[in-house]
């Protein structure tokens, strides 16, 4: 919304700079977005001192001076004006500079003396009309400063953010009140002068239907339209606007059309009221009603594009046709033009709703539909219409004809607030005296009336539809107060008595174990180049090949992997904790978390004593695997099964298969490493109903000190000796090592201590499919020295064992 | 909005805000483009490893 820096000072005797005025504006009312300084076109003007000034010698009425215009050096200037003297400052148009009006300043000789720019007068500028002189000015600036920085010439516009719920705002004469309020001034609208004595006669009230002398009004669509004035006007005269109009218009981004037009759009912007006015010439009766339209009804609007209506919308029409459609724009066949003679001047209140849905139908909107569709004031609609007459009578002449209608329900709705002063307390956290939440509600139009106790009893003004309840009341107590008034605190941090959900627990076990392993955490978009079968599809994509969601969190991960080669990143240590989706029978996807982790490159970073550490490979990749499953799930049994195809091992949890450990395939450069990625399923996520407060699935303490109760306890350091053998074995190449080493437990016993596989052989004297594995085996009797021929026994008989169970066999080369 | 939620607006009160916190973070540590988030460069991501 654009306000007039110079409007808002003629309705409000404020004394702050623009800048001052939108720190006001923005700390109580709403956000000041932009200060754009009009009158760019006097950008090249600048301070100029007249150094020295003598008379022309080749002339009885020109000056020679030297000017000071903070270039370094004084130029030589050439000046027409009676009023320059030396030690005084103008404004100087250097040369290269452009005036407004088109003038191109250029270095010249003027009656055979140099000129390099010129000293200005107002109208030269452009800002007035004195030319008698050039303009002096009253500066402390430097020679050389802007023009426009230096004098408060031009207007400045305010681009205002006006959030929906303050329509009061989209007008001059809105945020005079609050401009006035804040700053503890008075505001007015000015006098139109030349409209001061126009009498207004009373309008005549129907509810449905009125006369506006001969012309006959008739609400029908009561529902669309709360109250609706008008007023015949004959006898003007169709013309320009004054300056005054034009200059108000211009600032707030309007172009002016003629007299009649730019009057109702200069309302719309000072009162916030939109009105329109019809030649009464053009239409048929004449007689106005605000009717529905019929179904297939046509209407040619000022646009000029036909448009086809439905009974949804609400139309105001002739005797025959629609003419307006009411709310959002007038049609091409009563507009005012140069010939029009008599008018029909509508100042009305539309139903929000009626006038959104009809303008989002037609793919319109305007400067009065957006105001119609925010609420306006129906109580201010008589002022309006008053005002209106004496400013178009003002500039364009004519009479009243009769009395203006007024048509609609009365009487018009107020809204009551009562509010508790305890509350104001509660809310805000300061002692707020009631005398003082009195005077600023009232300071805003509100209206205050004390009632039993620390009650008060408010009425809100007719442009506040926004305020319903006590809430809204105190919160303009606090806004107008100021914000800054209220005191800040930090207080210490209070955990909150509800536990944290299980899954965030589980994130930050797994994201904490993977930093530790050094992995780096990464959230990539979760979109993907997928296809129709089996992916869910985005309607509205950031990207056309990666429409849909992905399926893993591999998938993103292998993408990101390629990008850091493409940025000749060798080491990728990449992990996730995300959402993936799949597409289910509901409206939404089915949504699971999962944990993924990526990695390529140097196991360990090149350092001098190791040029080249080795790349990380398959069994880097399961241990990660192995690391993640028992961070997210600590007390459960996670196993890793060698699987088949591109997934190197399974990871099962508590027997349930849950994620993989795999060697991806990705777009990579010669000189990359292999890339392995794990992924796991953490949880499903329920996509439902936001749970009733206390109904939400959370942990209980109870239940989560059981699941951290599963404590070590401590075993007592051995006093014996071991006794220890090695044992070669040939394994055949597809059998798990786990296999043979299960064997070997069992069969070991009670006394076998400890197995570890040490060396695992391939090559000379090992047969084809078949490598060679070696473990050491460590025996203890808790309480006496166990001797080798004890040993040796058990040697022999897991030797047999393993020969019958498996056909292993030790290796004897 | 705690009315909605169908929490007692009498007995509890408190604050409602939207965050980015993309946005904070990169306010915070001079981030210019809030894009380099979501790119997955190591070189990046290194930065705020500890």
């Amino acid at each position: 919304m654009n306000a007039s820096y110079n409007w808002l000072r003629a309705l409000v005797p404020f004394d702050l700079s623009p800048e001052e005025l939108r720190e006001v504006i923005t700390a109580h009312t709403a956000t000041v977005d932009e200060l754009v300084p009009l009158r760019e076109d006097l950008k090249d003007v600048v301070v100029g001192r007249v150094v020295e000034a003598a008379p022309h010698p080749n002339s009885d009425h020109l000056w020679v001076t030297k000017v000071d215009a903070g270039t370094g050096e004084l130029l030589d200037v050439v000046c027409g004006a009676p009023n320059v003297r030396a030690g005084h400052t103008y404004p100087f148009a250097p040369t290269g500079s452009t005036l407004p009006g088109g003038l191109k300043l250029e270095k010249r000789k003027i009656r055979g003396a140099i000129s390099n720019g010129m000293l200005c007068s107002a109208r030269e500028l452009g800002l007035g009309e004195d030319h008698s002189g050039i303009l002096e000015l009253d500066t402390d600036a430097a020679p050389g400063t802007p023009f426009l920085e230096a004098m408060p010439v031009g207007d400045t516009r305010l681009v205002i953010d006006v959030t929906p719920n303050r329509p009061d705002l989209l007008s001059h004469l809105g945020l005079a009140r609050e401009i006035a309020a804040v700053t503890e001034e008075d505001f007015a609208l000015p006098a139109i002068s030349g409209g001061e004595t126009v009498a207004v006669p009373e309008p005549a009230w129907g509810e449905r239907s009125a006369r506006a002398n001969g012309v006959p009004v008739e609400l029908v669509d009561a529902e669309g339209c709360p109250r609706y004035m008008g007023v015949v006007i004959r006898g003007v005269r169709i013309g320009p606007s004054p300056n005054w109009i034009v200059e108000r218009l211009l600032a707030v981004g309007s172009r002016p059309i003629n007299n009649i037009v730019d009057a109702t759009n200069y309302l719309l912007h000072e009162l916030g009221q939109p009105m329109h006015a019809f030649d009464l010439s053009k239409l048929a009766g004449p007689a106005v009603s605000i009717r529905r339209a019929a179904r297939g009804e046509t209407i040619t609007t000022l646009d000029g594009v036909v448009r086809t209506l439905d009974p949804a919308m609400t139309v105001i029409a002739d005797a025959k046709r629609a003419q307006a459609v009411a709310g959002v724009m007038g049609g091409q066949e009563s507009e005012v033009t140069e010939q029009t003679t008599d008018i029909f001047l509508e100042v009305a209140a539309f139903t929000p709703a009626n006038v959104r849905r009809t303008r989002r139908q037609l793919g319109l909107s305007t400067d009065a539909s957006y105001r119609f569709e925010r609420g306006i004031d129906v109580h201010a609609l008589s002022q309006a219409l008053e005002r209106a007459v004496r400013l178009i009578i003002a500039v364009a002449g004519g009479t009243v004809d009769g009395t203006p209608v007024d048509l609609g329900r009365r009487p018009l709705d107020r809204t009551v607030v009562p509010l508790r002063i305890e509350r104001v307390t509660q809310l805000l956290g300061e002692l707020i005296p009631m005398v003082e939440v009195t005077r600023l509600l009232e300071s805003v139009g509100f209206s205050v009336q004390a009632a039993a106790g620390d009650l008060l009893v408010v009425t809100a003004p007719g442009w506040r539809p926004d305020v319903h309840i006590e809430a809204d009341l105190i919160e303009e107590v606090a806004r107008l107060k100021g914000y800054d008034f209220f005191p800040d605190e930090l207080r210490p941090f209070r955990a909150g008595s509800v536990p944290d959900s299980p899954d965030a627990l589980l994130a930050r076990r797994v994201r904490e174990a993977l930093v530790g392993e050094g992995l780096l955490e990464t959230r990539p978009m979760p979109f993907v180049a997928g296809s129709e079968d089996g992916y869910v599809r985005v309607a509205n994509p950031l990207a056309e090949n990666e429409a849909y969601l992905r399926r893993s969190l591999l998938e993103t991960l292998a993408r990101r992997a390629e990008y850091n080669f493409s940025h000749m990143q060798r080491d990728v240590r990449l992990f996730e904790v995300g959402a993936v989706f799949a597409p289910a029978d509901g409206a939404l996807p089915r949504e699971e978390l999962h944990a993924a982790a990526l990695i390529t490159g140097h196991r360990r970073p090149p350092h001098w004593t190791e040029p080249t550490p080795p790349d990380v490979d398959a069994w880097d990749a399961k241990g990660l695997g192995e690391t993640l499953a028992h961070a997210a799930f600590p007390t459960a049994k996670v196993e890793t099964r060698p699987a088949c195809g591109d997934v190197l091992w399974d990871i099962v949890i508590d027997g349930e298969a849950r994620g993989a450990v795999r060697q991806l395939s990705v777009d990579s450069p010669i000189w990359a490493a292999p890339v392995f990625g794990i992924e796991l399923r953490l949880d499903v996520v329920v996509s439902a109903v936001i749970a009733a407060p206390g109904t939400a699935r959370y942990v209980s303490s109870a239940e989560r000190s059981a699941e951290a109760g599963h404590h070590l306890r401590y075993r007592p350091l051995p006093v014996t000796p071991s006794a220890e053998f090695d044992l070669a074995l040939l394994v055949p190449v597809d059998m798990p090592a786990e296999r043979v080493e299960n064997v070997m437990r069992q069969g070991g016993g009670e006394l076998l201590e400890r197995l570890v596989l040490f060396d695992e052989y391939r090559g000379e004297h090992v047969p084809e499919g078949f490598r060679s594995l070696a473990w050491r085996l460590t025996f203890r009797h808790p309480e006496r020295t166990l001797r080798d021929k004890e040993i040796a026994g058990r040697r022999e008989k897991l030797l047999r064992t393993l020969e019958g169970e498996l056909g292993v066999r030790q290796r004897t080369s | 909005v705690l009315e909605a939620s169908g929490v007692n607006s009498e007995r509890y009160t408190g604050w409602a805000f939207g965050m980015g916190p993309a946005r904070i973070a990169m306010l915070r540590y001079g981030i210019p483009d809030i894009r380099l988030l979501y790119d997955s460069d190591v070189r990046f991501l290194e930065q705020f490893a500890r």
